[in-house]
């Protein structure tokens, strides 16, 4: 295989014949020997189902590579651009089978519980304060309802507790995670403007929990 | 069922709380990240100091769990893979 600067390679991919043909053929193994490393948290290469994931995610990445060949900025190696590419696909087919099955309403089907419980601290009040990690769960809790859309609410137990993808929860709203990550920063920027009002930081909270 | 609950109370407004330290007024959205995350992959690679080179990145991969997933993978990918093969 022939080794290719940046500019050899966009000069390659968007030639035709032979030329584009070895390219395409070059890079197509470039990508199948790099994903075994780049999912391996995911899948392992013995896993019956990698190969025909790792030879579509290839094929899949070789079409979205032609389609934006101009929009590679040469701000990294060219094969580094193209695994960022094929991971993202990969990922996404990953994630989306991991979670096909389950619906958002099932998985947050406790959302009032969550924010509302009453809640039991498990040890005494530290001698250095008389507030303690309940009473801030209680008052974080009223906060979040009062300041919070349901879909901002709903968007935090999906991920924070269910550990469901940003992009799965961004699906099942009919959104995308690039959007979905926007409405959680407002959402923490809304609740660290109450905590303010509150006369609180995040941190303030936060050091009561660490002396219980 | 009812320490379920708390359990899970606790768990969720930790992580919250957590993520409040870290917000900030202005921060990379993930398309952002993605467009620069291939030149980020290669300065940590090279074992280069991310926070002070690329900070938002660094930032946003600490606020966003699939961003840091992928990119977790795109480096994994590059230590492990000769520049001399590709």
């Amino acid at each position: 295989m022939a080794n290719r600067n940046n500019e050899e390679w966009i000069g390659d991919l968007k030639s035709t014949g032979p030329r584009q043909e070895l390219a395409l053929s070059d890079l197509h193994a470039i990508i199948l020997k790099g994903l075994p490393y780049g999912l391996s948290k995911w899948l392992s290469p013995t896993n019956p189902k990698f190969q025909p994931l790792a030879e579509e995610v290839a094929q899949d990445t070789l079409l979205r590579v032609l389609d934006r060949l101009d929009t590679f900025e040469g701000r990294s190696k060219f094969t580094t651009w193209v695994y960022k590419i094929a991971i993202r696909l990969a990922i996404t087919e990953l994630r989306r089978k991991r979670w096909e099955n389950i619906s958002l309403d099932e998985l947050i089907n406790d959302n009032d519980k969550v924010f509302s419980a009453r809640l039991m601290s498990n040890s005494a009040p530290g001698p250095e304060s008389s507030v303690t990690g309940a009473d801030m769960i209680s008052l974080i809790s009223r906060i979040i309802q009062e300041e919070l859309t349901d879909k901002q609410r709903q968007a935090m137990i999906a991920i924070g507790i269910k550990g469901m993808p940003m992009e799965e929860v961004a699906r099942r709203m009919g959104s995308n995670r690039n959007a979905l990550y926007k409405l959680l920063h407002d959402a923490r920027i809304r609740l660290k403007n109450r905590l303010a009002l509150e006369g609180l930081t995040p941190e303030d909270v936060w050091s009561v929990f660490e002396h219980e | 069922m009812k320490n379920e609950e708390a359990r899970q109370s606790r768990q969720l407004i930790q992580g919250i709380l957590q993520k409040l330290q870290n917000t900030r007024e202005q921060e990379f959205s993930c398309e952002e990240t993605y467009h620069l995350i291939d030149q980020y992959a290669e300065i940590i690679e090279k074992g280069e100091d991310a926070q002070t080179i690329m900070p938002l990145i660094k930032h946003h991969l600490d606020m966003c769990p699939d961003c840091r997933e992928e990119f977790e993978a795109l480096l994994q990918i590059l230590e492990n893979i000769s520049p001399n093969e590709v």
